[in-house]
């Protein structure tokens, strides 16, 4: 009757989320800032680890079904590593890791203004949950697990108290995180009343076999689940929240979620439509398509006439998420291969874009903007000018990041995960499709290389950025995400073919 | 009493709720509209499930309670912050952040 | 069905009596009653105290972190009513009993904390 629980499979979230509560608890009892950041940066790290061994080791199921609940059906395990868990559990750690560094100076700093072990508390909670996320296959823990992602991240955004921006943000955050929640569940209360079943491998069977006159009920839940995750991922017309959090939340947060919370959601959508949905592909398939198509083209026109730092990157990882949604376009024709181009979008994105925010919190705090604040005084894209001259590692690190995101070489990697996309979307049929995304890396080209020129340019002379001592923790971090870019450049398979043996 | 009436019940529940999230401009009141919806989400779970006789939707329908109860804490709490900055719980007032 | 709402019935005309009596009460007692009104009588019946003040009246909004707690911790009671309808029956046992022993520990884990910072303390 009791399942018995394997706890190496569950170690990498188990993992962090003890270190969550153990980090609340040292932090109740006065544990000092540096410490506080140092076991975070630890649990992850070690989380990290874990996944490596997983991943050298058999593939594991938990949380199965006990014997007389299964009957003769599949073996419906709730928790499940695969290979596709395992790569999101990477990139979700790789990426986290990155975030705990960015923040360490942040929170650790002589009068920060952030409480530093709720917020450790709160980022590892989150990162546990994106954990469970992608290992999910039941609706009932994606649900708990997507909920135990986007609560810790409403209190991380609003965690600057008494500053109207980063309150206002929250509340966007919130209240359309928690209407789309809503939508999402009466949709799996429409799934669940057509097939019984709440295991994906019992929902995918059992949608095959759906009663005529029951069909347009799926239809609806199944677009109703869809909306849910288009909000994790800043689809239009879920994305307004995304350029006025990510401009009001403390800048770690901004990252996090920018590519933490939006890999966890990707893999959440693929796991839905990819493990449970597949009978419904021609009704996901078009609705994905056009949202796709929506999206880059609205994100990629709007980041046009940005002048900020932060809303332009905000608006163009909407529309990076245009491209992540396009292979998942074609429906269940060639699924597999559509899926896999899909997490192999998302793993570079991640690297590309943590590296972007990387150098965007360094200069920052280089300039000596204060933390909190309505108008960053040194976020808009002229203050880049010359920052070759002044730091030029930084500076050719940020302009490979922004080549890498425009998909130009030397940005190998940002170029092959394009192709991946531009071969699933015309292999599965969506050519109309594949056309916009042309056009639509064309119009992007124009704002990443006009950053990446400003970086540069002759410096604008009259308002010359104060030098700051800066931080090791954010040079790592810095380093870290360009490492990983040049690996990937120079490597780009190392993603693909993982992304390709998933299925 | 057929489970079909629970469920144009929760549809009901569900339509009004997404009304007043609409039409509604004080954060709380769209806060309780959400909470509505949440509700009639979990009615329609609990009567799935008496309609399937398994119990995977009475286990969701706790879940969902929690999880609604976490998000009336953490929402209620970001709404308290705003008030103490601006004085109003009025979502047309939350304007620092423009396009 | 007719014997699903059948057993309703009893409640039913329990309810129209109960109806009957306050009402049948008040409306006697208005027909024999003198009816004359002074201001005096007009006022608001506070224990025979003078009233004072509004009607509106406000409370402190600070206590309102201990409502928050409440609602977290009582609603994350419910996982304890289908536990304890199961956890003696056989198959379940020790296990069972020690896994909402961990539960509770989390929950407790989040007191202690509110605890430190103070929380609780009552101002």
């Amino acid at each position: 009757m009791i399942q018995s629980i394997d706890y190496a499979a569950i170690a990498p979230p188990l993992i962090v989320a003890v270190a969550a509560i153990a980090l609340l608890l040292a932090d109740a009892f006065g544990a000092s800032r540096r410490v506080l950041g140092l076991v975070s940066l630890g649990a992850v790290g070690a989380a990290l680890v874990t996944v490596i061994a997983l991943a050298l080791g058999d593939r594991r199921a938990t949380f199965c079904l006990t014997g007389d609940l299964r009957g003769n059906g599949p073996p419906s395990c709730s928790y499940v590593t695969d290979d596709f868990t395992l790569i999101f559990q990477g990139v979700v750690l790789a990426a986290a890791l990155v975030v705990v560094l960015l923040s360490l100076e942040e929170i650790t700093a002589a009068g920060a203004r952030l409480p530093a072990g709720e917020f450790h508390f709160l980022l590892l909670a989150a990162i546990a949950g994106a954990l469970t996320l992608v290992a999910a296959r039941d609706l009932v823990l994606l649900v708990v697990a997507l909920e135990t992602l986007s609560l810790p991240v409403f209190a991380l955004v609003a965690l600057r108290r008494y500053d109207g921006v980063a309150s206002e943000a929250a509340l966007k955050l919130f209240l359309v995180s928690v209407i789309s929640t809503a939508v999402m569940l009466f949709g799996i209360s429409l799934l669940y009343g057509v097939t019984g079943a709440m295991h994906l491998d019992r929902v995918a069977p059992a949608l095959g076999r759906v009663p005529g006159d029951l069909e347009p009920v799926a239809a609806v839940g199944v677009v109703m689940v869809l909306a849910g995750f288009a909000f994790k991922v800043a689809a239009v017309p879920f994305h307004f929240w995304a350029p006025d959090v990510y401009q009001g939340a403390p800048l770690p947060v901004t990252a996090f979620l920018s590519v933490v919370s939006k890999a966890a959601g990707f893999a959440g959508l693929t796991i839905v439509v990819a493990l449970g949905l597949p009978a419904y592909g021609h009704v996901w398939g078009p609705v994905l398509g056009v949202l796709a198509a929506v999206t880059m083209t609205l994100g990629n026109l709007v980041a046009l006439r940005q002048r900020s730092a932060i809303r332009l990157l905000a608006w163009s990882s909407i529309a990076q998420s245009g491209y992540m949604l396009a292979p998942l376009a074609v429906g269940d024709e060639r699924l597999p291969e559509a899926v896999a181009a899909t997490v192999a979008y998302v793993a570079i994105y991640s690297v590309m874009n943590i590296g972007a925010f990387a150098v965007v919190i360094g200069f920052r705090r280089r300039a000596g903007a204060p933390a909190a604040g309505p108008a960053p005084s040194w976020d808009t894209l002229d203050d880049y000018r010359g920052l070759a001259r002044r730091n030029p590692a930084t500076a050719a690190a940020m302009a490979f990041f922004l080549i890498c995101l425009a998909g130009l070489p030397p940005g190998v990697m940002g170029l092959f995960a394009k192709i991946v996309v531009f071969r699933a979307t015309v292999a599965g049929g969506a050519t109309w499709l594949a056309v916009v995304m042309a056009v639509n890396t064309v119009i992007a080209l124009y704002y990443y290389l006009a950053w990446a020129a400003r970086l540069f340019a002759a410096p604008s002379g009259a308002a010359e950025p104060p030098r700051m001592p800066r931080g090791a923790a954010v040079r790592a971090a810095i380093g870290a995400a360009a490492a990983g870019a040049v690996v990937l450049s120079v490597a780009p398979q190392l993603v693909l073919q993982a992304a390709a043996a998933i299925t | 009493m057929s489970p079909g009436h629970y469920l144009v019940l929760s549809a009901l529940l569900f339509t009004i709720g997404g009304v007043g999230v609409l039409v509604r401009r004080n954060a709380i009141v769209v806060f309780m509209c959400v909470e509505l919806m949440l509700n009639a989400t979990n009615l329609a779970f609990v009567s799935f499930a008496r309609m399937h006789g398994n119990l995977d939707g009475q286990l969701i329908a706790f879940f969902v309670m929690v999880v609604a109860a976490a998000e009336v804490v953490v929402g209620l709490a970001i709404i308290m912050t705003i008030f103490r900055t601006r004085r109003s719980s009025s979502v047309d007032d939350a304007n620092l952040l423009k396009y | 069905m007719d014997d699903y709402f059948g057993s309703y019935l009893v409640v039913v005309v329990l309810l129209l009596l109960g109806c009957g009596i306050v009402g049948g009460g008040l409306a006697a007692n208005r027909l024999l009653r003198p009816h004359r009104l002074t201001e005096e009588k007009l006022t608001t019946y506070e224990c025979g105290v003078d009233p004072v003040g509004e009607g509106w009246a406000q409370s402190y909004v600070r206590y309102y972190v201990f409502a928050y707690l409440y609602v977290v911790f009582a609603v994350d009671a419910v996982f304890l009513f289908p536990w304890a309808t199961v956890f003696a029956a056989p198959g379940f046992g020790t296990t069972t009993l020690v896994e909402m022993f961990v539960f509770l520990g989390f929950l407790f884990t989040g007191l202690v904390y509110a605890g430190r910072k103070g929380v609780l303390s009552w101002v």
